[in-house]
């Protein structure tokens, strides 16, 4: 954290790295107040550490939606099996 | 599907007609426990159900399986049923309880705990960072197929409580009120969580994609 940034968060007027980084879910979701996402943009700016740590945390997301796109599709007879298994099973129920 | 080709017994078949994936729920009918409308809730909510189940266990046979007890165990609770949530929400966090369970049971060798989970977090000390994040780039770094490779083993070495969060909302992208609802936790409880697995699959992924400071 630059030295600006001790300052003002001396004079409660911005967020530390671990305060920045308890609502970095609030922050990428959108539900954030104005004044807390404003001090959260202004110290991403000013930040060596937190502006990279956010690109990498958004960069994992981004892999892990990448990931999931290879899952095969359901089996096809997917269904009429769980029928059978319901209708095994319901009959006696 | 035809009806006519479910094992015939004694008993009247499951349903009479076929479903269709096309036609609404009959919620008020599937609470009666009519069958034919229960199957029409099986026709339409099997596949993405099936897909959910099989990220959490990542095994097809054991999917196939839980799944088809989560409709089971789903029309022999309808009456506990509230309407406070949609019923696709109730089956699935039927399902997803149903999956993590089974996911306790065979617990893989390379499983972390939790206290693998807090050491994977980042450290700060007096609010500051201890170590300078280095610099990514995994697009350029390895092939596609190789990341999602990487991703997949990092998400099924999570405890299977951060898993699933994982999976409902950066692999299904459901809202956090519906993960929440689903998994019967706080909105709140639902951030932190996967907060805390998102920074721990970072960390994972870091020893691969970390190289260039």
């Amino acid at each position: 954290m630059m030295v600006i940034q001790k300052i003002k968060h001396l004079l409660g007027r911005s967020l530390t790295c671990e305060e920045v980084n308890q609502i970095i879910v609030d922050y990428l979701e959108d539900d954030l107040p104005p004044r807390q996402k404003a001090l959260f943009e202004e110290h991403i700016a000013m930040c060596q550490c937190c502006g990279p740590y956010l690109d990498q945390y958004r960069t994992t997301i981004d892999m892990v939606k990448e990931s999931g796109e290879a899952v095969p599709p359901p089996p096809e007879e997917l269904v009429e099996a769980t029928m059978m298994f319901l209708n095994k099973h319901l009959d006696a129920f | 599907m035809n009806p006519s080709t479910y094992p015939t017994s004694d008993h009247a078949p499951l349903i009479s007609k076929q479903p269709s994936h096309t036609e609404p729920l009959d919620i008020d009918a599937i609470l009666d426990g009519d069958r034919d409308a229960f199957a029409q809730l099986v026709v339409q909510e099997s596949p993405r159900l099936f897909r959910v189940i099989v990220r959490i266990l990542r095994d097809e046979d054991e999917a196939r399986s839980v799944m088809q007890e989560t409709f089971l165990q789903a029309y022999q609770r309808l009456h506990t049923f509230r309407r406070e949530a949609k019923l696709t929400t109730w089956l699935y966090a039927i399902g997803i309880n149903l999956a993590r369970a089974a996911l306790r049971k065979t617990r893989r060798y390379n499983t972390l705990e939790e206290a693998d989970i807090e050491r994977l977090q980042p450290t700060f000390a007096k609010g500051m960072f201890v170590q300078q994040p280095k610099t990514w780039n995994p697009q350029k770094q390895v092939e596609r197929s190789e990341r999602q490779q990487l991703v997949r083993k990092a998400i099924d070495q999570l405890p299977p409580d951060y898993r699933t969060v994982v999976v409902l909302r950066d692999l299904e992208q459901l809202s956090t009120a519906e993960a929440a609802r689903i998994l019967e936790i706080s909105e709140g409880a639902l951030r932190v969580r996967l907060h805390r697995a998102r920074q721990a699959l970072r960390a994972l992924l870091e020893k691969h994609f970390g190289g260039d400071s």
